[in-house]
């Protein structure tokens, strides 16, 4: 993502993975997905889930480049909001944590910038503009590919 | 039924030219919702003892690998039947050498085995009447019934909450073929829902004779 990954495939992916997990019917066919197969868990890894989910760049190229964000950069580089959690696990985390829950939440995905933040970032509250229900919000800081004096 | 079936087989013979082996190759979201329908479907079958099996609109044979990796142990004769010979042959190079396992191009279900399970064969209309799918419909639900021992199961795609059509699709009420499978086959069906998808499956057993 930013420097990693096209922003065009970054803004496909993205827009998969938020219309997956978007409130209503849904959010729920991904939590009865969860209960049967264990999608999300520490046995399997981000882009593996997702790739379960057909959530993947069009560009097989991209693709590549999503996997090694998702499976090396997010494990290696990237530090989230709980101590100790890199931001890959962070996210696996918070996907099981909620589609196992009693009432799981629509979850939205968005970024921020690294400067600001450089954790994976995981929070309850309304995500997208035009929603009045509360969201999971996972929030991955990005470095963009012209910001050249970023960490 | 011979021009609906022309259709359809032209229909998925073009989703799996333009998409390959995959879920997309068949009209489905993903690998996990085609599996999700494959484990209510087979909730039809006792595994515990061996039998056989034909999956109509078998498609690419995704059922023959999920049937490996979820039922290692089961002694399952398997024969895929699909109107599109464009998908039993990928089903067939996919699924070349292993034992037990058979495809077949045609409409015509060639043998009685214990089960048979459909899995998304009713969903995509087309631009058939509504009247006119239903008659393919009730065939295919006749010859499955006909074809199988020990029962048939196969799914649905459900109203829309504000009764609503989609274009293209099949939306039904699950009281429309229940009634069809117990008062015309004269069989017994369970209801599977609530499985996170606006859909149902109908596991139907054998019961009196009509």
């Amino acid at each position: 993502m930013g420097r990693m990954v096209s922003d065009s495939a970054t803004g496909e992916v993205i827009a998969q993975i938020n219309a997956r997990f978007e409130a209503g019917e849904a959010i729920l066919e991904m939590a009865a997905l969860q209960k049967e197969f264990k999608i999300f868990s520490p046995k399997h890894s981000l882009y593996d889930s997702w790739l379960v989910l057909n959530i993947k760049a069009s560009d097989p190229n991209e693709r590549k480049r999503w996997k090694k964000w998702a499976e090396t950069y997010m494990k290696e580089k990237v530090p989230s909001d709980l101590k100790g959690v890199n931001g890959h696990d962070r996210l696996v985390r918070a996907y099981q944590e909620n589609l196992e829950s009693s009432r799981p939440l629509p979850m939205f995905y968005m970024h921020h910038l690294a400067k600001d933040d450089p954790r994976v970032l995981v929070s309850t509250g309304i995500g997208p503009l035009f929603s009045v229900v509360d969201h999971i919000i996972t929030s991955i800081p990005i470095k963009p590919a012209a910001d050249k004096t970023a960490a | 039924m011979g021009p609906v079936h022309a259709r359809i087989e032209a229909y998925y013979t073009d989703k799996i030219s333009r998409h390959g082996v995959g879920p997309r190759g068949v009209d489905w979201t993903c690998t996990a919702t085609q599996e999700l329908r494959f484990v209510q479907l087979l909730k039809l079958c006792d595994f515990s003892r061996p039998f056989s099996l034909n999956d109509i609109g078998c498609g690419y044979g995704a059922l023959v690998g999920f049937l490996a990796r979820r039922h290692p142990e089961a002694d399952i004769d398997y024969l895929g039947v699909d109107l599109s010979p464009a998908m039993i042959s990928r089903a067939r190079h996919r699924h070349r050498g292993a034992q037990g396992r058979r495809f077949l191009a045609g409409n015509e279900i060639p043998r009685i085995a214990d089960y048979a399970l459909a899995s998304g064969v009713m969903n995509v209309m087309l631009d058939h009447p509504r009247a006119l799918w239903e008659e393919f419909v009730a065939d295919t639900l006749r010859r499955m019934h006909a074809a199988s021992r020990r029962g048939f199961a196969v799914n649905f795609m459900a109203d829309k909450l504000d009764g609503t059509a989609t274009e293209g699709l099949y939306r039904t009420d699950p009281s429309r073929w229940i009634l069809f499978c117990e008062q015309t086959l004269g069989c017994v069906v369970e209801i599977v829902g609530g499985y996170g998808m606006r859909e149902f499956t109908l596991l139907v057993r054998p019961g009196r004779e009509p």
